[in-house]
This record gives C-alpha cells, structure tokens and sequence, in this order.
C-alpha cells in the first residue's frame, strides 16, 4: 500500500487532478458552515460591483456576492454529481455483473438496453425529461443517472467477463459456489478499481451536464446557487461585466479538469500493466 | 465386484465453434471404484481436459453432451445447476493444472480453503478455520497455522498447489478429479505433489480421475490408464499390463516418444523419435480410425472401418485392427 502512495505521489497527472478535486471539495464543505455572504442575499444598491476587497469576485446585477454563490454552487454541482453517479453505477454495476454472471439472451438483452440509451443524444433526452416531469435539480439528477447507467452496465460487464475467464473462477465453481456468490466475492472485488475509475470520469461529466441544464434553465432553479444558472443570467451582460461569466466558467473548468485527471491518474495507477512497466 | 462411485458411459461432447461443430470427445466409457485411481494420457486437444470439466458439469457455454455421467444413481450430464453446486467442492472436487492462477489474489488462502467448508458443511469461521489448519498440515505446509492469513502471491508454486489440494480434500469428497495437476510445477516438485496426491488418494478412499500428458506421471501414479486420442479411448488396462504390452500404435508412440536419460549416457538419444503427422481436425474426423493418417501399421480397412474394441487382456483393450501385429513387436524403448 505504501508503494502505491509513492507511485501515486510521482503521477503528475493524479497529483494535480487530486488537488483540485480538494478545492471544490473544500469549497462545498466550507459552504456548508460559511459563505463571505449569503449567497441568496439581495442588495440593490451594491449590484455589478466589480471585484474589490469586500467582494471579491465581484456581484451580480441582483447584488449578490459571486464568492458566496461560487462557493455553495460547488455544493450543488457535488450532490448532483454524487447522486446521479452513484444512481447510474449502481444500477449500471448490477446490470453489468448480472449480463456476465448469466450470459445468454440476458446478457443480449442488458447491451441492447446500454445501446438503446446511448442512441439518443443526452442533453436533448434530458430536455425532454424537464419539458414533461418540470424543470428541477431532481429531474436533472434524474436524467443525468438513466445516461450514467448504460455506461457502467458496459464497463463492468466488459470487465467481469474477463475475471469470469480466470482459473480461479474455474476453481471457485469447482468447489461448489453459484454464480452470485462468485459474482460477490470474486468478480466485484476484481473490478473495483475500474468502477472507481469510471466514476470519476463520470463525475466530471455529470458536473458539465448538470451546468449545461441549469444554463438552459432546465436544470437547478432560483434561488439555489448553481454554476450554470450564474453563467445563464451572466450572458446578458457579458460585455458590462466579463467577469460575472468568468468565474462560475472557472470553477466549472477546474471541477471538471480536477475529476478528469483524477480519474486518469487513478486508472494508470490501478492499472497492474502499467504499474509494473513504471 | 463393488458398485463403482462413478460410472460413465459414451460420453460425447460437442464443441461449437466459429468453424462450426467440432466432436471433441466422441463416446469415453470408464468406471471408477472406490479407493480407484485412474489415469487419462493424451496429447493437447485429445479431450482429456474436457472429460474432466463434464465430470464436474462445468462445461464452457455452448457445448453439447450425450451419454452418461453417473454418481450417486443420477446422471451429472442433466443434472440442474443448483445440484451440481451441492456436489461440487463437496462430493466431487478438483485441482487444476495452473496453481499460480487458480487461487484469487485478492482472498487470504485461509479463508479460500474454508470456503467449501463453509458453504456445504455449514461450519462456522472459527470451526472451518481449526479444519483449515488440519487440512493445511496434512497436505504438508509447515506451520500451518502461521500460513492462514497470508495471501497467494506470498506462496509459492508448490505451495499454492498444495492449498489447492486441501480446498478440494475440505470436505472429504468421493472422487478428487486432477487436471494435470504437476504440469506447471518444477520437477523435483512435481514428486511431491504425486506423492501426496497418492497418499492421501490411499488414506481417504477416495476415488481420482488423473489427466495427464505425461505417461511418466501416470505410470507412477495410477491403477489403471486411458489413453486418448482425438476424444476416443484408443486403449485402456491396468497401469501395469499397459505399460507391457503396449498394443495401440498411438500409445507406443508416445511411450517411445518419452525422453529419458540413462545412466551412464550423457545425452538422451540425440533424436527423439516422434510421431509423424498432425492431430486430425475435429471438425473433420474420418468415419475410420482417426489415427490412420499418422500410424505407421496402417491398411486399406483403417481407412474405411471403425476399428474394433480389440482384448488385449482381462480388462485391457485397445480399439485398432492391427494388435496382433503390435503385440508380437517388442515393446519400444523409451
């Protein structure tokens, strides 16, 4: 384990990937208990400041403060990152493990299902996901697991059929064990790290697809501070004030960027082939 | 005369592939008594594994069988998934070839012997870990109770195959099933590893299906043997009678085929002698003798009639028209 933190601390692409992620981390959690102001709060006579040391990243036309919206937009990009990812690999995941596990038409049937998902554009489904159910976070949670799913159901299935090749598998049901019990003990722990990396990429994707909802108003709605909404309302003013679409533009990039890198370095690190050649 | 444990009659398994149909074991017959140990020789691609793997119904998807497997008064060939998993690791266990693969490297090697344990005798961690001990030490891994939490990769070839041998001895199982069981290991250990396989064999009773290539391993190792040939029994006696009077042309073959170093010589001869030809294609097996291509005794009906199952002795037979010829040569040198 030692070794792999050394490894993990020379992989240039992890170490900045993992410090970013930190930030926004950071950044969501330190929303929770302190924002320089609240985020919500109006004040007319302050708008459109520009950056200076009370606020310093400025305000909005409505006089709110853009650090404080920054900063608990992290906090909404990260739970819907979370739920949607963990909705999709969970139910991915099963999927994946269950095509390996059976094979046959079940497994036809599973990829059939990933490819059905993936044939339809995302952000157009997911407009018409907020054109039926409403515009809301929850629905673009909603929209952004059902395309999360197709994605892991393939990955881990992809994988698992590679450990159900293995001798030890051979040798597991050999000595008597059904193919859900094997599923669970040998093949899940076997795959963990490729589900790990994909969640990771997947991250990244969910955060530009939840700011890419929220921007067209689809997504996130007022008052709760989101990255793409605060990109949304900064367009009208974009020449007035560059710097209201600059910095939500910013932490949108470096939360992606972060999760990106992340899930690269991870997947060189996890990587046995790679690992061994370093 | 005991009623035999495991009884299988004209086993055929038909394997498909992107070539089409291809019969890789075409109607194998044998009994296997209790305390029997019995030794299947062939070349790669003879079927032996594949005998093997329909012994314990574990079969690749998308293969075919016919014939009979018998124990415990069913037949194993239709037998549903859910009572296969009952006796598998429990009544019939099994080792395979590669030790180095065959254990998970994410589990500690105890908690992979109690498995079995677990699951069929319904023992609980801490029994099933005294029994792992037990299991550890008579399969000859010094301090065994220091060796349960450690991990595969920390052991070594021999080692590793010697906690296979324990997971499939976990539950005192009828017929121990051995796919080439020494093939990976060096040969110093591959002694041990037969030796231990034998006496535990003798202890327990137990009944062992030996695959092989090597006709060394076998002669050393079993009662009786079966030599394969393109998924057929070309021949079958006791070890003894077989290694004798040799009658099929296939098994003479190999048997001189074998390299070894007598004393006082300081090479083995400086050329091996081999059998000419190539395995047939399976997917294209003569409605004849399939080694008739390859043999060397070979005549017209060869080529157009199955060979019959020849006597040879009380229980030795060898399926090919030209023993009388084989049987008056004199055994071949290895």
């Amino acid at each position: 384990m030692s070794s792999f933190i050394k490894r993990a601390l020379r992989h240039r692409s992890f170490v900045v990937g993992a410090a970013l992620t930190a930030l926004v981390l950071g950044m969501a959690l330190l929303s929770l208990v302190w924002t320089p102001y609240s985020p919500t709060a109006i004040n007319i006579r302050r708008r459109m400041a520009m950056p200076s040391a009370d606020y310093w990243l400025g305000t909005d036309p409505f006089g709110r403060d853009v650090l404080s919206l920054i900063l608990a937009g992290a906090q909404n990009s990260l739970t819907v990152g979370v739920l949607a990812v963990g909705t999709g690999l969970i139910f991915g995941s099963a999927l994946g493990l269950l095509a390996a596990a059976r094979r046959g038409w079940i497994e036809e049937l599973v990829m059939r299902f990933a490819d059905f998902t993936f044939a339809f554009p995302a952000i157009l489904s997911a407009i018409m996901l907020a054109a039926i159910f409403g515009p809301s976070t929850m629905n673009s949670i909603v929209a952004i697991a059902i395309f999360n799913i197709p994605v892991f159901a393939r990955v881990v299935r992809g994988s698992a059929n590679a450990i159900w090749a293995r001798d030890y598998i051979l040798a597991a049901r050999s000595a008597g064990k059904g193919s859900f019990r094997i599923t669970i003990e040998h093949v899940l722990p076997n795959i963990l790290a490729v589900i790990v990396v994909q969640a990771t990429i997947q991250f990244a994707l969910a955060i530009l697809a939840e700011a890419a909802l929220s921007y067209l108003g689809l997504g996130t709605q007022p008052p709760t501070p989101s990255w793409g909404r605060m990109l949304n309302e900064a367009q009208a003013m974009v020449f007035r004030a560059p710097f209201l679409a600059v910095f939500p533009g910013l932490a949108i990039a470096i939360a992606v960027l972060g999760f990106n890198l992340l899930g690269d370095g991870l997947r060189d690190l996890t990587d046995p082939r790679l690992s061994r050649q370093r | 005369m005991t009623a035999p444990l495991l009884s299988v009659r004209d086993l055929r398994i038909r394997l498909q592939t992107a070539r089409g149909p291809a019969d890789a074991v075409r109607g194998i017959s044998f009994d296997l008594t209790k305390g029997e140990t019995l030794g299947i020789v062939g070349e790669s691609g003879c079927g032996k594994s594949l005998t093997a793997l329909a012994l314990m119904g574990l079969l690749p998807d998308g293969t075919t069988t016919a014939g009979e497997v018998r124990y415990g008064g069913r037949n194993l060939l239709s037998a549903g998934e859910q009572d296969l998993c009952k006796l598998r690791g429990n009544r019939l266990a099994m080792i395979f070839q590669e030790p180095m693969t065959s254990l998970n490297p994410l589990h500690r090697i105890g908690d992979q012997i109690a498995e079995p344990l677990q699951l069929h005798l319904r023992m609980t961690r801490h029994q099933a870990r005294n029994r792992v001990v037990e299991l550890l030490d008579r399969v000859g891994i010094p301090n065994p109770r220091s060796r349960l939490d450690a991990y595969p990769h920390q052991m070594s070839g021999g080692q590793r195959q010697r906690v296979m041998i324990a997971m499939a001895l976990a539950c005192d199982p009828d017929i121990l099933i051995a796919d080439e069981p020494t093939t990976a290991l060096d040969v110093t250990i591959q002694g041990q590893i037969l030796d231990l396989i034998r006496r535990l064999v003798d202890d327990s009773g137990m009944g062992l299906v030996l695959i092989s290539h090597d006709l060394g391993v076998i002669a050393e190792t079993v009662d009786r043997v079966l030599v394969m040939y393109a998924g057929r029994a070309v021949e079958t006696g006791p070890v003894r009678e077989v290694f004798a009077r040799m009658a099929h042309p296939y098994a003479r073959g190999l048997f001189s085929a074998m390299p070894r170093i007598a004393a006082g010589q300081a090479h083995p001869r400086a050329q091996l002698p081999t059998i000419p030809g190539i395995v047939p294609d399976l997917h294209d097996l003569p409605m004849a003798c399939a080694f008739a291509e390859r043999c060397a005794l070979v005549e017209p009906r060869c080529r157009s009639e199955f060979p019959p199952d020849a006597v040879v002795g009380p229980t030795h037979r060898a399926e090919c028209w030209r023993t009388d010829v084989t049987l008056r040569q004199a055994m071949p040198q290895p």
